[in-house]
């Protein structure tokens, strides 16, 4: 093993960057901005009320045993850092909240016209996106690139025939989580280019410099929004009363946050006419302190682990497997924090239910 | 923003350093700007309360960041497991690209480790330190990252036969 070669390698690369000076500028209105969004939410935390209930002996979490929360706490932001929990914490949502919620709706979908490899628009950023669906076709060996100002981008391979999403999208069910679009503050122009390039490697220049003149790729990019309330937060994430996947309804029903720094946490579901779905959330680190690295999460469903590759719904959503916990009889779910960052583990569960 | 003139003087003294260590990260140039700008105004909200030198600590929330933004590419970079064709490492210049792409392929916790230790020159404690995370830890993700570059096709090639 020659790891001279890899510091070598590091660094070569790392010279990529060395033309781009500090842009105090930009730097500033970021920071101002960000000082007006923790303004504003504080001030709507202050007016929101979210009920936060406890389930004594529902739970167990790691080491920590299932006592009881007596006090509710303050929602927070999707941007607060999760506090120190010595006991699991039961979030559930607040009567009625079902009925404000609205379903998904088109926000606009953008394609090109035939022959065209290139396209660029305007996104309106009063919209709220929460999910967008890419799609190529028509022009195998190439690639259809999204790139936004930012940086941020993703790509989808031209093989086949182009199609429009045939199903509604998935719908994420925690709030900014899996979208960039709706977090990303220099979003628009959005640029959708077909290249010949690999785009599922290399780097963006060398993607736009595979641009053909004309292209028989039929492309398209299709955004959803919904406004959905959020009726609580788990590990610091915004829940949305309602998520839609697989064509059904799924109405958020519970939530479990694990004791700060458990490697386990254990759920007894309840007998239940409805399927479930039970989402594992792991606390994405906003600050350095405390430390909070992600950890690794494994969810089993009545001591079976489940497999995304095979269980059913085939989903993984911010990289863990979802669970779907049929109808009828009780059962138990266990997440346990596997390989990875261990440390001051933040996570929990967010149950779904059918209708 | 002269309300905090000395943090202005950092960030013109340090952004060049951190920026790299953004584009190791990100391996994107953008993306690394995105996130050393990111980092430096979540530092901007604790100047007051950092005691000594703010590096170690602006240099903890830019990995952990990362790792963040990470967990939420649906709308961003995505990893893949293709495997690297041997015929692509036929010549120094393309090892060399080829470990940079099989880098691109680890996952974020292993990434910054081989980032911290080979380009910032940190010792396993420190990097421990960086990451908020124990030193065992450390060399589980560094042995694990080594491993995966060692078991890509590309890297049985690249990193054996290069001259040490």
């Amino acid at each position: 093993m020659n790891q001279d070669l890899i510091s070598r390698t590091l660094n070569e690369h790392a010279t990529a960057v060395d033309h781009r000076g500090p842009d105090l500028e930009s730097l500033h209105a970021r920071v101002a901005k960000a000082r007006r969004r923790r303004h504003a939410a504080a001030g709507a935390a202050a007016g929101i009320a979210v009920a936060i209930a406890v389930t004594a002996g529902a739970v167990v979490g790691g080491d920590s045993g299932p006592e009881p929360i007596p006090s509710p706490s303050p929602p927070t932001s999707s941007e607060s850092e999760s506090p120190f929990r010595t006991d699991a914490v039961e979030v559930t949502p607040p009567a009625g909240a079902r009925e404000s919620a609205q379903r998904m709706r088109l926000v606009t979908h953008q394609h090109n016209e035939p022959g065209q490899a290139e396209l660029t628009f305007e996104l309106s950023l009063t919209d709220t996106y929460t999910a967008d669906e890419l799609y190529c076709g028509g022009a195998p060996g190439t690639w259809l690139v999204a790139a936004t100002p930012s940086g941020a981008r993703a790509s989808v391979p031209c093989d086949g025939r182009a199609s429009l999403p045939s199903r509604w999208p998935t719908q994420p069910f925690l709030h900014g989580t899996a979208n960039m679009l709706a977090e990303d503050e220099t979003v628009t122009p959005v640029h959708l280019f077909v290249t010949t390039a690999d785009a599922s490697r290399g780097r963006l220049r060398a993607w736009r410099a595979g641009i053909p003149s004309t292209t028989n790729a039929e492309f398209g990019l299709v955004i959803y929004g919904q406004t959905s309330p959020t009726v609580g937060t788990i590990v610091g994430f915004d829940v949305s009363v309602l998520g839609e996947f697989d064509g059904r309804d799924w109405w958020f029903v519970r939530g479990v946050e694990a004791p700060t720094g458990a490697a386990r946490l254990t759920v007894e579901l309840p007998a239940s006419p409805h399927d479930r779905m039970v989402q594992p959330v792991v606390a994405a680190p906003t600050s350095c302190c405390p430390p909070s690295p992600n950890p690794s999460l494994q969810i089993y469903l009545d001591g079976r682990a489940v497999d995304h590759r095979f269980d059913q719904p085939q989903v993984a959503f911010l990289e863990e497997t979802t669970a779907f916990v049929p109808a009828g009889a009780a059962h138990t779910i266990q997440v346990r924090v596997t390989e990875g960052w261990t440390d001051d583990a933040s996570f929990g569960i967010a149950v779904f239910e059918a209708d | 923003m002269a309300e905090k003139p000395e943090f202005d003087a950092f960030v013109v003294a340090r952004w060049s350093a951190l920026l790299r260590t953004a584009y190791l990260l990100t391996r994107d140039e953008g993306r690394a700007e995105d996130l050393v700008q990111s980092a430096l105004t979540k530092l901007w909200f604790a100047w007051d309360r950092v005691e000594g030198d703010p590096e170690p600590y602006v240099r903890r929330i830019l990995v952990n960041t990362h790792t963040s933004w990470w967990r939420r590419r649906w709308w961003s970079e995505r990893a893949t497991d293709r495997v690297i064709e041997l015929a692509e490492v036929d010549a120094p210049a393309e090892a060399t690209m080829d470990l940079w792409t099989a880098l691109g392929h680890l996952p974020p916790g292993q990434r910054s480790v081989i980032v911290l230790r080979y380009f910032d020159d940190l010792t396993e404690a420190q990097t421990a330190v960086q990451l908020g995370c124990s030193v065992g830890t450390v060399k589980s993700q560094h042995a694990k990252a080594l491993r995966r570059l060692r078991d890509d096709v590309a890297m049985v090639t690249s990193i054996e036969e290069a001259p040490s």
